[in-house]
C-alpha cells in the first residue's frame, strides 16, 4: 500500500526505514504546527502527500522545509527539557 | 543514514534512549530495521485518491477507553467526536485543535478544494508512547493495514505525534 509519513526525527526514521519519510522540525505534539494555525497544517499535509507522487528510493527522508520559529519548544523537547 | 542540513534532532536517539532506560524500561532499546519497506507508488492520482489517516496521538472515540500503551490501535470515524488520550506530549494544548496531530479536518479541507479525492470515513490511531514495540507490530500495525485496505484506501498518511 502506497504510504507517506511524516517524521520530527530523521534519526529514528533511519532505524525503522519506512517506504517514505517527510521531515519537518516541529515540535513532539504540534507536528503539523500550532493551535489555530490552519494555513500550516494544510501546508505540510499538503507537501507530504505530494512527496508520494515524487520520485522516490524505498527508505528516502525528504525535508519538507517547514521548521518551528515560534519559540525554542522543539529545542527544550530535545534537551528533555520540556513536553 | 540522512543527512539533512538543519536536522537539529540528531543525537536525541541516545538523549531519548537514556531517558527512557531510566525511567520507564531498563533494557529499552530501539528497534532496528534491516531493510526499507517496499515503496509503492500510488495509482490514482491525488486530485482522486482516497487518502487513509494512520497517527499515533492516542485519538479515541469518546466514551471509549484509550488504547494506552497496549499497542492497539482506535478506529475512529471522521465524523465522530473523539478526544485524545497520550502521555509523551501536551495534551491539553493539542485539545485546543486537534488538528495538530489529527488532521481530520484538514484533510476534508483538501477534499474540498480538490487537493485529494476523498479522506477515508476511518482514521486509525495508536498510542505512540509505546515501548514495547512488539506490541504495535502484533496488534496496531495489522490493525492500521486492515482498516487501510478495507477502505480501499489510494495513499496512507502517517503522522507522528
Amino acid at each position: 500500500m502506497p504510504t507517506v509519513s511524516i517524521t520530527l526525527l530523521p534519526e529514528i526514521t533511519d532505524m525503522v526505514k519506512p517506504s517514505l519519510s517527510c521531515f519537518v522540525a516541529m515540535p513532539f505534539g504540534l507536528p503539523l504546527g500550532d493551535v489555530g494555525d490552519a494555513a500550516m497544517h494544510q501546508a505540510i499535509v499538503r507537501a507530504a502527500l505530494q512527496e508520494a507522487y515524487a520520485p522516490h528510493r524505498a527508505g528516502d527522508v525528504v525535508d519538507l522545509g517547514f521548521r518551528w520559529t515560534r519559540d525554542d519548544l522543539r529545542a527544550r523537547q530535545l534537551r528533555k527539557e520540556a513536553l | 543514514m540522512t543527512e539533512i542540513p538543519g536536522d537539529d534532532s540528531r543525537g536525541f536517539a541516545a538523549v531519548e534512549r537514556a531517558h527512557l532506560r531510566e525511567r520507564y524500561l531498563p533494557g529499552f532499546e530501539w528497534t532496528v530495521e534491516d531493510s526499507p519497506s517496499a515503496l509503492h507508488q500510488p495509482r490514482t492520482a491525488l486530485a482522486q485518491a482516497r487518502i487513509g489517516l494512520v497517527d499515533t496521538c492516542g485519538a479515541h472515540l469518546v466514551g471509549h477507553p484509550p488504547v494506552g500503551a497496549s499497542g492497539r490501535a482506535a478506529l475512529v470515524p471522521v465524523d465522530a467526536p473523539f478526544t485524545l488520550t497520550h502521555s509523551g506530549y501536551d495534551v491539553p494544548r493539542a485539545l485546543r485543535d486537534p488538528e495538530v496531530v489529527h488532521p481530520v479536518g484538514t484533510l476534508r479541507e483538501l477534499q474540498a478544494e480538490g487537493v485529494i479525492g476523498e479522506v477515508a470515513a476511518t482514521a486509525v490511531s495508536v498510542m505512540g508512547g509505546v515501548l514495547i514495540a512488539s506490541r504495535l507490530l502484533e496488534r496496531g500495525v495489522p490493525s492500521a493495514v486492515e482498516s487501510m485496505l478495507q477502505q480501499q484506501v489510494d495513499l496512507a498518511l502517517l503522522v507522528p505525534a
